[in-house]
């Protein structure tokens, strides 16, 4: 008898066997969830992947719910299942899977989406991640998000944003001004978009320009066309493509409009032959015109004079401080700044002693992040007329900030000119350019050609390209071309046609004389007399133009005679067709011996026929 | 009123020899008026005439010239432009038209430092230039009518020889077809935007819409050529060498070929 502990002992390794048979199976379920974000900030137009790992063992399937992306749209998602197996010992089964769920994903609204938690249940047990938040910004460099269909207006779309739209599931033009209220002279930045669903084939033809009645314009695109992108407006996916950008300066305050442009997109291919792809039909599509309330320059604090808008700064120099009189030295003031550079005037100085004439100006405008800027240039060339030392005044600028409201007068220092010699003597003072009812140069004193004192005093006439006859007379010659060219080609097109018909005729005649003189020799009387008839019938046909089948043998006659036929040559068809009529007829009235011989006479006779020359049938 | 009753009396007696007495007699006095250096009234007696319809390049000859010696050069330019338009080729013309420019080139540059004045036409006006509208027109309708005339009789013709030359006729005729045709309708303008004109008077002011308060968008060089696309409320749209489109009084500006 064995002892208990000894039992114990005998029974432990089983024991311990039996305990790691039935870990896995009496084990808690594990699950691992990993939902991982590639970005968890973005703007309107980018894309985002999200990657959910879910990794489970435990003794059944798992059930994954995935959340549904609300803000979200799914572009593409896959599922990969890379391990999935279980091991089965006994009874129990313990199964182990992994599933990689990759979604790419475009958000649709501007603000913190929320991807809802990923929630795993295994068995009696629920496993769920936390929610994750994502940022959508707008859209960095293009446009705001475009108004969705039935022209809804973005509640987070920048207030001061003027956007012009109208939704269309294909293709929609939009025009997009990032100032709805500017100053006058203050630059708004016009973009045209073109929203399309699918890939454009070629740039679209540009029907009608935005107007810009009331601006004074500068393109910014400068021949570069920028890399389509796509959006998401109405849950649907379009290419956007910039057809337009410009700076624009209101001119005048009020309302402005920027006018819509037309377009029309080419959906054809020169490939579409070679596929045997259908023309699809070409799109047009006209964009929704933009209004501006154009604000006049505030009062308070306005300087008198000419104001320019925008932030510039003045540098002045000469080219040389001292000089003789009588010799030119060069001032030159240059305008830099952001602004419309282009309208920047500077007055020409007035120094007495100094003869100034008008300036030559040069301007270099940029358009760095399509904010207009540059230089503006002038050079002055100042004449000392004595000697001595001038002061020249400093150039004084008045300008509006419209970023900061603020006018402020921009000045640059005075700059000193020492001339040196003798006083010149004293010269007319230039004209201004404003006052040219002045001819500043004696026109007597050119030698003007005499005036014609004999003249034909021709009338006003119409010129002859401008005569409602002009067109049809240059139009008739080629139309007289066509209708005698195409009336000849008919004509010869008919003639082959009848030609064919007489051709016919003499082989149809040719081919039944063959068949009758096989039947002479074959001693076949009725079939000799039949084709015999036959071959006279076509060669008649050939040479009348007409089928003679229907005529008796009295009215054949009459009409043979009527066209001209020989009555030797008349009284030959008439005997032989008479002698057909007979011998099939009258049994035994022809024995076949003669056959032969009256084959030979109806060849001879169809050669007669065939020399035949018919005269015209009288009506 | 006085117009009125002039242009009466040369539209009623038209045909008749005292119309045609009348009208030799106002350009006589118009010439006279020149010589005694009365360019005031020479001008008036030549605008009559033209108010009357006639439209000679002579009488513009001698309007751009009074104009001319009134330093009237915008205007002098545009008659100048116009009698040249009449009569391509008139040395005269050309060579009084070169004067004109270069006095205003060398007004421009005594006021401002420097000047340039482009003399140089587009190049489809200059092809056409030397060429008159009406002469365009006949040689296009000629050779229109050879050219067919010879396509038609050719299939007719039998000497080898004779065949040969209608058949390396028919491409030249067909190419001298195209080209006067081009020709006329370059000189009748059909490749330009709108009518050319001249502009008459210094720094006219290029403005954004038809009306007297729109702003200014540039200034005008006299003597340079625009093209007029619209006109509206004594105003017309025109567009600059430049590029640069607006409105500008009618009164500024001069439109080369005739009405």
């Amino acid at each position: 008898m064995r002892r208990p502990g000894e039992l114990v002992t005998r029974a432990l390794p089983h024991l311990a066997l039996l305990g790691l048979l039935l870990v896995p199976a009496l084990a808690r379920a594990e699950v691992r969830v990993d939902v991982q974000p590639d970005r968890k900030q973005l703007a309107i137009g980018e894309r985002m992947t999200v990657r959910i790992t879910v990794q489970t063992e435990g003794s059944g399937q798992p059930e994954v719910v995935l959340p549904d992306f609300d803000g979200f749209e799914i572009l593409s998602q896959q599922v990969q299942r890379p391990m999935q197996f279980s091991f089965n010992f006994g009874q129990r089964a313990v199964f182990r899977s992994s599933s990689i769920y990759t979604y790419v994903l475009s958000p649709l609204r501007v603000g913190t989406l929320r991807i809802a938690p990923v929630r795993v249940q295994l068995g009696d047990d629920t496993y769920t991640t936390q929610p994750l938040d994502i940022t959508v910004e707008p859209g960095a460099g293009g446009a705001p998000p475009a108004a969705q269909p039935g022209q809804q207006p973005d509640p987070q779309a920048p207030a001061n944003v003027a956007d012009g739209v109208e939704f269309d599931s294909t293709a929609f033009l939009r025009t997009v001004v990032d100032q709805a209220q500017p100053y006058v002279g203050q630059q708004v930045t016009a973009t045209v978009y073109l929203y399309s669903r699918n890939r454009i084939r070629s740039i679209p033809t540009p029907e009608q320009e935005p107007t810009t009645d009331g601006f004074w314009t500068r393109d910014l695109l400068g021949g570069n066309t920028p890399q389509p992108r796509r959006d998401v407006v109405g849950g649907q996916s379009f290419m956007v493509y910039v057809l337009r950008r410009f700076a624009a300066f209101p001119l005048r305050d009020g309302e402005l409009t920027i006018g819509p442009m037309s377009i029309t997109i080419d959906n054809s291919s020169v490939f579409d032959v070679l596929t045997g792809t259908r023309r699809q039909p070409d799109i047009k599509r006209t964009g929704v015109p933009v209004t501006l309330q154009v604000r006049p320059l505030p009062e308070a604090g306005r300087p008198d004079g000419p104001i320019a808008v925008g932030a510039y700064a003045i540098g002045t120099k000469l080219d040389r401080e001292q000089t003789a009189t009588g010799d030119a030295v060069t001032l030159t003031a240059v305008v830099r700044g952001r602004g419309n550079i282009e309208t920047v005037e500077l007055p020409t100085p007035g120094v007495p002693g100094l003869d100034i004439l008008q300036p030559q100006v040069k301007d270099l405008v940029e358009t760095p992040r399509d904010q207009v800027s540059g230089t503006r240039e002038y050079r002055w060339l100042l004449v000392p007329q004595k000697p001595g030392t001038f002061t020249i005044p400093p150039f004084a600028l008045n300008t509006f900030d419209p970023t900061k409201g603020q006018y402020r007068r921009v000045v640059s220092p005075a700059l000193s000119l020492k001339a040196v010699g003798a006083a010149l003597p004293a010269q007319a003072k230039p004209v201004p350019l404003e006052t040219p009812s002045a001819p500043e140069i004696d026109p007597d004193a050119v030698e003007w050609a005499p005036i014609r004192t004999q003249s034909a005093l021709s009338r006003r006439a119409t010129l002859l390209a401008e005569q409602p006859f002009f067109g049809w007379a240059l139009a008739l010659p080629p139309l007289a071309w066509l209708l005698l060219a195409g009336g000849g080609l008919l004509r010869r097109r008919l003639a082959a046609r009848t030609v064919s018909a007489e051709e016919a005729a003499e082989r149809e005649a040719s081919t039944q004389l063959g068949v009758a003189e096989q039947a002479a020799r074959a001693g076949d009387v009725g079939a000799y007399h039949a084709a015999a008839a036959r071959a006279i019938g076509a060669q008649l046909q050939a040479r009348l133009g007409e089928s003679v089948a229907s005529l008796t043998h009295d009215r054949l006659r009459a009409h043979l005679r009527a066209r001209g036929l020989d009555d030797t040559t008349l009284s030959a068809v008439v005997e032989q067709l008479q002698g057909g009529d007979f011998a099939r007829f009258a049994s035994g009235g022809d024995d076949g011996a003669a056959l032969p011989e009256q084959a030979r006479r109806l060849a001879a006779l169809l050669k007669r026929l065939h020399a035949f020359s018919p005269s015209e049938e009288e009506s | 009123m006085k117009r009125l009753l002039l242009a009466l009396l040369v539209l009623v007696g038209a045909a008749t020899p005292v119309a045609a007495e009348s009208l030799e007699r106002i350009f006589s006095a118009g010439n006279e008026a020149y010589y005694q250096d009365e360019l005031r009234q020479a001008l008036a007696k030549y605008d009559a005439l033209v108010e009357a319809g006639v439209e000679d390049p002579d009488l513009y000859f001698n309007l751009a010239t009074a104009h001319a010696r009134l330093g009237e050069l915008g205007h002098a330019i545009l008659y100048y432009e116009r009698a040249l338009w009449l009569r391509p080729g008139d040395e005269g013309t050309e060579q009084a038209l070169a004067t004109a420019r270069r006095l205003l080139g060398k007004r421009r540059a005594e006021r401002e430092g420097e000047a340039t004045v482009r003399t140089r036409p587009p190049l489809t006006e200059a092809l056409a230039g030397p060429f008159s509208a009406d002469g365009l027109a006949w040689t296009l309708m000629v050779l229109n009518v050879l050219l067919f005339g010879l396509l038609l009789a050719r299939p007719h013709i039998h000497h080898e020889s004779t065949r040969l030359a209608a058949t390396v006729a028919v491409p030249i005729l067909a190419l001298s077809v195209a080209a006067s045709g081009g020709l006329l309708a370059s000189k009748l303008g059909a490749f330009e935007p709108g009518e050319r004109a001249i502009v008459l008077s210094e720094g006219a002011p290029l403005r954004e819409g038809p009306d007297e308060r729109a702003s200014v968008r540039k200034k005008a060089r006299q003597g340079q050529r625009a093209s007029i696309l619209g006109s509206e409320s004594g105003y017309l749209r025109v567009r600059l060498p430049g590029g640069s489109a607006g409105w500008m009084k009618e009164k500024d500006l001069g439109q080369i070929r005739p009405n």
